[in-house]
């Protein structure tokens, strides 16, 4: 691999990273939801769809939130799968990125 | 032909360190990528702590002096309209995701300030981790300096 084969594929590891980072910030604030609507089991929740909130139940509520966390963990999976690909190939190249 | 080994020898010496540098120099490009993506996201984190700290100073005079006050209600693009503010029970939060939850102004201060504790955790383990690429960036900065000067 040449120089600028080893800098296209350390860009691409770091947008991957920028990508998966998003990704568990995302999950985490979902969680988060999930874990303050269960620990506070409140009066009324509502859903916004676009400017519009939409009261739903808790268990609409909780599905809801499963169903984008599970669309999430499995993008998470791909794109991690994606990165030990590249730092398969980079192993050994760049110490940095490797860890 | 000891002349000629030495020549050998330094030409090979030459490449050893061109690599050696080359090697460095992308290290050292990839910690600054990494200290800056880390300063922005330590950046994004201080604003939602201020915001969050904001709103429950809001919260706080609200409980206080709301009820019965007149406020302008922002109804988008720097406009307002005057409302009152009837009663001072029920506060609607985002909790993330797209979704709100009903909450008594006391709870809805006890999850803001846990958030911010979250964050400012949060924070905390990003400025140790920024530590820690500067402190390398400062270890190879030199070495790359050098590998430079001697190769001119």
């Amino acid at each position: 691999m040449n120089r600028e084969e080893l800098l296209k594929k350390l860009a691409e590891y770091s947008g991957l990273r920028r990508e998966l980072a998003v990704l568990l910030s995302e999950k985490t604030e979902l969680e988060e939801a999930k874990r303050l609507i269960e620990k506070s089991t409140p009066r009324r929740i509502y859903r916004f769809l676009g400017p519009l909130a939409v009261e739903i139940t808790m268990d609409e509520a909780k599905q809801y939130l499963d169903e984008r966390l599970e669309i999430l963990e499995l993008r998470i999976k791909k794109i991690e799968e994606l990165m030990k690909a590249l730092r398969e190939e980079l192993k050994g190249k760049i110490p940095a990125i490797v860890s | 032909m000891l002349i000629m080994v030495t020549i050998m020898s330094e030409q090979k010496k030459e490449f050893l360190n061109h690599e050696k540098l080359a090697k460095l120099q992308d290290e050292l490009r990839s910690l600054i990528s990494q200290a800056e993506y880390i300063r922005e996201q330590i950046d994004v984190i201080s604003g939602t702590i201020q915001d969050l700290a904001i709103v429950i100073e809001t919260l706080e005079y609200l409980k206080k002096h709301g009820e019965g006050k007149i406020v302008l209600l922002p109804i988008g693009a720097g406009n307002y309209i005057r409302a009152r503010i009837e009663k001072m029970d029920t506060v609607i939060m985002g909790v993330g995701g797209r979704l709100s939850i009903e909450a008594s102004p006391d709870e809805a201060k006890k999850m803001l300030e846990e958030r911010i504790r979250i964050l400012e955790g949060l924070r905390l383990d990003l400025l140790k981790k920024l530590e820690e690429i500067n402190r390398r960036i400062n270890e190879i900065l030199p070495q790359v300096e050098k590998l430079s000067k001697e190769m001119k």
